[in-house]
């Protein structure tokens, strides 16, 4: 019994340790996250049409081909701005027109092909991932 | 010849130990020294950049209860953050134009600094976002009476032991008191707190004093910011066209417009 105490405070400790760890959120200053279902990301694959390096927010624009050989034009929003990206290891050319990349989303409530960037795959490596703790 | 080698020895012992110290002398303004909790400072000086690292974006979570007067602001404002969000398409919040963000609510913005140059008539406050500059004068001059109302107001400080005091006047009504819509009035006064607990940080207090709008005074939380290590800011402006062109391409498809 002493033991699983033992273990239950280390356990305890250890996430108090994890939760301190968690790096500063980003704050969206606009509050974006209202405009999109946060509990169901989208996945797909997608071709780079243009990354808008600028305020308030960094944002890309790529297509999606539906089975059918549809495409759809989606915008993505990061909840950085250039400057805070830039923190992250990004630049402008992170990104260029033609990249292949896997995009997950959460997607407008509207129901329109915009979404606030959830995890970003380019060449098998995921080059952004969203840390939605932001402080609301 | 035995005087001469400890002579020499004592020069240059004195050098390695002075050395760090003649080095931030002749690099670094006061206050800006190199990053460490533990060094020396001095209480009475809050020059450098940075940080607030409290992530609550606003006054507190616990304000008191709104006049009827400020309940009616309250209702309409439409803000993006907080328990009342809305999609920014659809909400009223001024910095969705680019607008000042005004006093207090520049205080509350977690992942920008903030510079202080301290001056012998006045505190400096540069903000990293909009580039803006804030006057704290300390050359004992009183508040104006009667101001005429602005974005950031008018500020006067004192040093109260080791705690910089500062009051402002003058705000105008197009603000918000924080990210989730609480308003204010013309005839808010708000107290601001400084405490530097060590060379790494200082805590902030701020009291709202508006009577027309609060039955009871808003005292804040208390709120660390933390030395920025870079001690550098970056442009960081909100520009009308690029704001609109946002606009066009996400933030009104995102909201069905």
């Amino acid at each position: 019994m002493k033991m699983r105490l033992g273990a239950r405070c280390a356990l305890v400790a250890g996430l108090l340790m994890c939760l301190a760890m968690v790096g500063t959120p980003a704050f969206a200053h606009h509050g974006s996250r209202a405009s999109y279902d946060l509990n169901k990301p989208v996945t797909m694959k997608a071709t780079v049409t243009s990354i808008s390096w600028q305020n308030p927010h960094v944002f890309l624009s790529y297509d999606v081909k539906d089975d059918s050989g549809n495409v759809t034009n989606w915008g993505a929003e990061m909840a950085e701005t250039p400057h805070q990206l830039g923190l992250r290891g990004w630049a402008k050319d992170t990104l260029k027109p033609g990249d292949e990349i896997t995009a997950t989303v959460f997607p407008s409530k509207a129901g329109t092909p915009r979404g606030l960037m959830s995890k970003v795959v380019f060449h098998d490596k995921v080059i952004y991932e969203a840390n939605m703790r932001a402080p609301e | 010849m035995r005087n001469i080698f400890a002579g020499c020895v004592l020069i240059v012992s004195t050098l390695f130990t002075l050395a760090p110290f003649m080095a931030a002398q002749a690099t670094r303004p006061s206050g800006a020294q190199s990053q460490g909790k533990a060094q020396p400072f001095d209480p009475h000086d809050l020059s450098g950049v940075w940080i607030l690292s409290t992530p609550y974006a606003g006054i507190s979570n616990q304000a008191p209860p709104l006049t009827a007067w400020g309940q009616a602001k309250f209702d309409a404002n439409k803000p993006s953050f907080g328990p009342r969000a809305v999609p920014p398409a659809v909400g009223n919040d001024v910095i969705g134009n680019c607008d000042p963000t005004g006093f207090p609510r520049n205080m509350f913005s977690p992942s920008r600094p903030v510079q202080f140059i301290q001056l012998p008539n006045q505190m400096v406050q540069i903000f990293q976002y909009h580039s803006v500059r804030r006057t704290i004068w300390t050359d004992g001059r009183a508040l104006p009476k009667d101001p005429d109302p602005n974005w950031y107001g008018t500020s006067v400080g004192k040093w109260e032991g080791d705690t910089f005091v500062v009051n402002t006047a003058g705000l105008n009504e197009k603000t918000w008191l924080d990210h989730f819509g609480y308003p204010h009035s013309d005839e808010m006064r708000v107290e601001e707190r400084y405490h530097r607990v060590d060379h790494d940080s200082f805590e902030l207090v701020l009291t709202v004093n508006d009577p027309k709008t609060y039955e009871k005074p808003w005292v804040s939380g208390k709120k660390t910011f933390k030395w920025n290590p870079t001690q550098e800011l970056e442009e960081e402006y909100c520009v009308p066209s690029e704001e609109g062109h946002y606009n066009d391409f996400m933030r009104n498809p995102a909201a069905g417009k």
